[in-house]
């Protein structure tokens, strides 16, 4: 039996620890993060969701202050190149906007997008089926374990769902060899798919391998890849084409994360609710679609599949306390029989309070 | 069917490797240059509705594209010196400090199939650029504008306001993921287009073709 909810529960019992790699450019700096005296962690939150449980409370998404801490240690030459660096080390700094990643890749870095992406026009693939003599592949060893385990024994010890991300899934990373709308034909011109499938299945291979030494050690609790699959209004590519060309691919690094007990989440921007059975048959425990994505629809169309989608439901900056509060039990009410968690991007305090508050009690009867 | 619908349904399905044979084939069988181009440039605006509705997706879009210009390359020779078949010139750039490229490439290329010859200036295009563009380059009725992130729409307002500053007739056209007609309205664009299928007909409208 469940412990019934208690205020006592959202009383602050310390901090979580800060990190200097903490911070977005563009973003105000965060307020430390308190945690709270819950009755399970965040982390055994998140694994009963995983495993196809009620959570106590819905859980929160996001990049910080939320129930997942990020991982992207600096020995990973694509988290340095994009200044995606979330790890326990001093900010990065760097002595130029173009950075190498993998597969000899130069990142540019633009300020006022807070991003980084492979300059197009002159791609690095021009035949995706010389691909392997066009472009080095890249190689785990070539990583320095060791110095990245030693630089972050502290910051795996959380309590939170520790999640390591990694640029790029399969659609990503064929679109940063070949420029956008190559790839894209490549992905249905039947002249051009071979060279496709030896590609990915090569990533495939690395992206298992790095699973497997992430879980042995750093002790991931989930691993988060970002493949971009939609436009503002439609997919990039058909269902079809998903399900023949990414979909085995992406199971196997799902069944390797599965096997050891690792959520997988899939970053993937654009409005690409038409490919979640593609989602689904590829194994993806968790998807935090964008809002143009219909997230009613989503959360009950699926809930009795594994996905969970993280919903960006937000209250206006305008709102009053008892607004906000309104907002929060609406969405639990919505969706508490559904898996979702909340996306935190800038919910705001009261709000996820909130959340947690009525969540709780929404869960508190459920039998373990 | 007849041999100009042949090279409607392959330039729709994107076979590319069969358009040519195929126009070869309209021309033998006596159908007129101009007749196969206007076969293929409606094709294209079956591809650009498909796409608006959610049909097809960009891969298709791209290929059928790809097919048109491989039908085009044979029947340039036999139009060439026809300016009659030109729409003007477009100039098209994605704005100041935006590195995205896929909406502008697949509206050139909606653009180009439906009688723009185009103009790229590819990505991250200063303002001025846009108007040097126009200076540099003969027959030139519109200018297209796209940006797909929030942080770059300030340069989308000064890109179409420093085009209009310099010309103030030309007509500018705008686009992009966060970009709306309330938007375009507000900096001053005379066009908005929500997605690369529908461009063509709003581009030429806006010239009055």
């Amino acid at each position: 039996m469940r412990k019934k909810f208690d205020p006592e529960e959202m009383k602050a019992v310390g901090n979580y620890p800060d990190y200097p790699t903490h911070f977005m450019v563009g973003l105000p700096p965060l307020p430390p993060h308190a945690k709270w005296n819950k009755p399970i962690t965040p982390k055994e939150n998140w694994r009963l969701l995983y495993e196809g449980k009620k959570p106590y409370w819905i859980p929160e998404a996001g990049w910080f202050n939320c129930d997942v801490l990020i991982f992207r240690p600096r020995m990973h030459p694509d988290n340095a190149a994009t200044h995606l660096v979330f790890d326990q080390e001093a900010q990065m700094s760097y002595d130029s906007d173009v950075q190498k990643g993998w597969f000899d890749l130069d990142w540019e870095w633009v300020e006022i997008a807070g991003g980084a992406s492979v300059h197009p026009g002159n791609p690095a693939v021009t035949d995706i089926n010389c691909w392997e003599e066009q472009v080095p592949f890249p190689n785990l060893d070539d990583l320095d374990w060791e110095a990245g385990i030693a630089a972050n024994k502290e910051y795996i010890k959380t309590e939170k769902m520790l999640q390591a991300g990694m640029l790029s899934g399969f659609w990503e990373r064929l679109m940063s060899l070949m420029d956008v709308d190559k790839a894209a034909m490549a992905m249905i011109d039947e002249d051009q798919q071979n060279g496709v499938h030896r590609l990915f299945d090569r990533l495939a291979d690395l992206y298992v391998d790095y699973v497997d030494r992430l879980h042995q050690h750093f002790n991931i609790d989930s691993f988060l890849i970002h493949d971009d699959w939609g436009t503002q209004m439609n997919p990039f590519f058909s269902l079809d084409t998903c399900r023949e060309m990414i979909v085995p691919y992406l199971k196997r690094v799902t069944d390797a994360c599965h096997e050891r007990g690792i959520l997988f989440e899939l970053h993937s921007c654009g409005k690409g609710e038409k490919l979640v059975p593609a989602m689904i048959e590829a194994g993806v425990d968790l998807w935090c679609p964008q809002i143009m994505n219909n997230y009613e629809e989503l959360a009950h169309t699926y809930k009795d599949t594994r996905i969970i989608f993280g919903l960006t439901i937000l209250p206006p900056p305008t709102d009053s306390e008892e607004e906000i509060r309104k907002l929060a039990k609406d969405f639990v009410e919505t969706y508490k029989d559904c898996r979702v968690a909340l996306c935190d991007m800038g919910a705001g305090p009261v709000y996820t309070a909130a959340i947690y508050e009525y969540s709780r009690k929404a869960y508190e009867n459920y039998q373990d | 069917m007849s041999k100009i619908e042949e090279v409607k349904v392959l330039v729709e399905t994107g076979k590319s490797k069969k358009v040519a044979a195929a126009v070869h084939e309209a021309l033998d069988a006596g159908d007129k240059a101009q007749d196969i181009l206007d076969a293929m440039i409606a094709s294209m605006g079956v591809v650009g509705d498909k796409f608006s509705s959610g049909e097809i997706f960009v891969p298709e879009m791209l290929i059928a594209a790809k097919a048109m210009a491989k039908g085009v390359e044979v029947l340039k020779p036999i139009m060439a010196g026809d300016v009659s078949n030109s729409l003007g010139t477009c100039i098209m750039g994605t704005v100041a400090g935006d590195l995205h490229d896929i909406g502008k490439n697949l509206v050139i290329m909606m653009l180009e199939s439906s009688g723009f010859d185009m103009v790229d200036l590819g990505v991250d295009v200063p303002a001025e650029k846009f108007v040097e563009a126009i200076k540099e380059n003969n027959n030139v009725v519109l200018v297209a504008c796209s940006g797909l992130l929030t942080t770059t729409m300030p340069a989308l307002k000064e890109a179409v306001q420093t085009i209009k500053a310099a010309y103030p007739d030309m007509k500018v056209i705008v686009g992009g993921a966060p970009v709306t007609q309330e938007y375009a309205d507000e900096i001053g664009a005379d066009g908005y287009a929500p997605d690369a299928g529908s461009s063509a007909a709003k581009a030429k409208e806006l010239i009055g073709a």
